[in-house]
């Protein structure tokens, strides 16, 4: 069955990040979910989710299971109830304050959050940490996969993670 | 370098199987097979105890595991003609992986693994990778024909650097599913489980991102496929019969191991498993000595009253009896919390608590996926030769249009019980 924290943790980060202002009925809402999943397992918490790659990323599929719970958590702080701001434990708190402190320093580092950038982030860091074979170069294999990514985006993603000592310098 | 139509270069032996008919294996597979890790397979049924529902299904994970290789060989060698797959080698690699993907399956399968879920956080997929990572006779089979045993068990986790293999084994239309639809309707006797295995593969392609893509002609069969597995979900893998005496055998289970901790298969941690694995004891750990350490602990004299009671129930078939079943279609997810009819088999198995003994009854919820609604997994579909969208939003296909969940809530007593917890309930009124 669901783990509460977990869609708390997600929707909470979610919410801090400003990204709760798409439609979750929608596609965009649920890669959200996913690369911001993906984050937090590794820089926050273990949230014991299980990710493969495929050509969109890194992806869950019980995180499937956490859409509706999420988007729920979102509605409630929006309609007043108390949504993300229910309580969480101290380790919990400091899950999401980890997680939180990642991505503002990603967003200040690549100049904005979205839905592309958070795929670049979380595919690479995938790629770096987790791909077997492992890439010989991160990069190179990302821009092979994804053919559509802004080179200088890619690039500079790759210098956070290796400032974040996440990806090797080739 | 010729191949045959199922990936296989130099065939070493050809089994005959009663899904696909002559399947062919290389040396490696072959070599792989006569394992007896693998061979444990033969003694691990693939429906836990859906022969106690369906006589007939008593097939096991070692055929369904070479089956899945047979379609694992025909998909990427048709990929590989294609151009979709680069190396020939790969084919070999897929048809290894598809191979190994349920080494790992504890005895009665999925009756016993919530078991392992729950208690060490261990899925069958975990004990796979345990399994290939510790079997030296795995390894040096795969290592002597030049295979990185890291390489397979990279795809059975979804971490491997081609995510068109990864979506081979796990994906909402993979092959693994491909062959257990097919054969465990052929077994169970269901015949609206089947599919059209050779249109499906026939207009299978790979889209311009790497995504597994089906042909607009095709669409009849993947629908088909999506059908199939819907009524496979309602009429065989959740039967109301067919859950009770899963969850029975897995209370069995659960029992066993708080009373027989000397019992070394009652497996009690990972390093448990690595230990057997390494021992070799490891290939007794199935159904059969499962069946078999029951019937020693129920003839033995010193067994608890209700470990006797469950035992004898198991195999005089007289189980948990479903005396609610809530079971219905949804496009939601199941708010166990706030579920009205979860909170009705809640207030009854309370009162039921007062009739019976615990070990007496059982209640059973899940929410079952039927359909992956995320663009990453979803097949896609393409459109006039060219762009490629999810089944999900195409509006030819019936896929848009079939629930997405099936929600199942039900309280279970044992047979012996069963009319005067129903007479009972009656009697407050709470069931008709």
């Amino acid at each position: 069955m669901l783990n509460k924290e977990l869609a708390l943790i997600i929707a909470k980060t979610i919410k801090n990040l400003g990204l709760d202002k798409v439609d979750v009925e929608g596609f965009e809402f649920r890669f959200v979910i996913q690369k911001v999943g993906y984050v937090v397992q590794k820089i926050g918490c273990d949230l014991g989710l299980k990710f493969g790659w495929y050509s969109l990323g890194p992806y869950s599929r019980t995180l499937q299971n956490y859409y509706s719970v999420i988007a729920d958590i979102l509605s409630e702080e929006s309609s007043g109830d108390q949504g993300v701001e229910k309580g969480l434990d101290k380790d919990t708190e400091r899950c999401v304050e980890k997680t939180l402190d990642f991505l503002n320093d990603y967003k200040e580092y690549v100049g904005e959050l979205d839905i592309r950038s958070l795929e670049v982030l979380a595919s690479l860091m995938m790629l770096c940490t987790e791909i077997y074979p492992k890439p010989s170069n991160p990069l190179e294999e990302l821009l092979k996969r994804k053919k559509g990514i802004p080179l200088d985006l890619a690039v500079k993603t790759q210098r956070f993670l290796v400032d974040k000592n996440i990806c090797a310098l080739l | 370098m010729v191949i045959t139509e199922s990936g296989v270069k130099n065939v070493a032996k050809r089994i005959y199987d009663e899904v696909h008919g002559y399947i062919e294996l290389s040396d490696i597979e072959l070599e792989i097979v006569n394992t007896p890790v693998f061979q444990r397979l033969r003694y691990v049924k693939q429906l836990a105890t859906a022969w106690y529902v369906y006589p007939g299904a008593t097939h096991t994970r070692f055929s369904h595991s070479i089956g899945a290789m047979h379609i694992a060989g025909i998909v990427s060698s048709k990929f590989y003609r294609y151009g979709y797959i680069y190396e020939l080698n790969d084919i070999q690699l897929i048809r290894l992986a598809a191979l190994l993907h349920d080494i790992g399956h504890t005895p009665f399968s999925h009756a016993i693994e919530p078991f392992y879920k729950y208690r060490l956080g261990l899925g069958h997929e975990d004990i796979s990778r345990v399994i290939i990572e510790e079997s030296s006779e795995i390894r040096e089979v795969l290592s002597k024909h030049g295979f990185d045993y890291k390489e397979v068990v990279a795809i059975l986790e979804g971490r491997y650097k081609e995510p068109l293999y990864n979506q081979l084994l796990s994906s909402d239309v993979d092959i693994d599913r491909m062959d257990y639809l097919i054969r465990d309707a052929l077994h169970t006797g269901v015949s609206y489980g089947t599919i059209d295995l050779q249109r499906l593969i026939t207009t299978l392609v790979v889209d311009g991102d790497g995504n597994i893509a089906v042909l607009d002609k095709g669409i009849d069969a993947v629908d088909n496929f999506y059908l199939a597995r819907m009524h496979m979900y309602k009429a065989v893998y959740y039967h109301k019969t067919l859950v009770g005496y899963e969850l029975i055998l897995r209370k069995i289970y659960e029992l066993l191991h708080e009373y027989y901790p000397d019992e070394l298969l009652l497996f009690r941690s990972i390093q448990d498993i690595r230990k057997a694995v390494r021992n070799g004891d490891i290939v007794y750990w199935n159904d059969d000595w499962l069946l078999g350490f029951m019937m020693n602990v129920y003839r033995s004299g010193r067994v608890s009253k209700e470990l006797r009671e469950l035992i004898e129930a198991f195999f005089k078939r007289r189980g948990y009896k479903v005396v609610i079943d809530i079971s219905n279609f949804s496009n939601r997810s199941l708010n166990v919390e706030e579920d009205k009819d979860v909170e009705y088999i809640q207030n009854v198995a309370s009162i039921v608590k007062h009739v019976v003994e615990e070990h007496q009854m059982a209640t059973f919820v899940d929410d079952i996926k039927i359909l992956d609604e995320d663009i990453h997994v979803v097949p896609r579909v393409i459109l006039a030769g060219k762009r490629s969208i999810p089944i999900t939003e195409y509006n030819g296909s019936i896929v848009r249009y079939i629930p997405r969940r099936y929600h199942v809530r039900r309280l279970y007593v044992l047979s012996s019980k069963w009319s005067r917890v129903v007479e009972e309930l009656k009697l407050r009124g709470l069931i008709q």
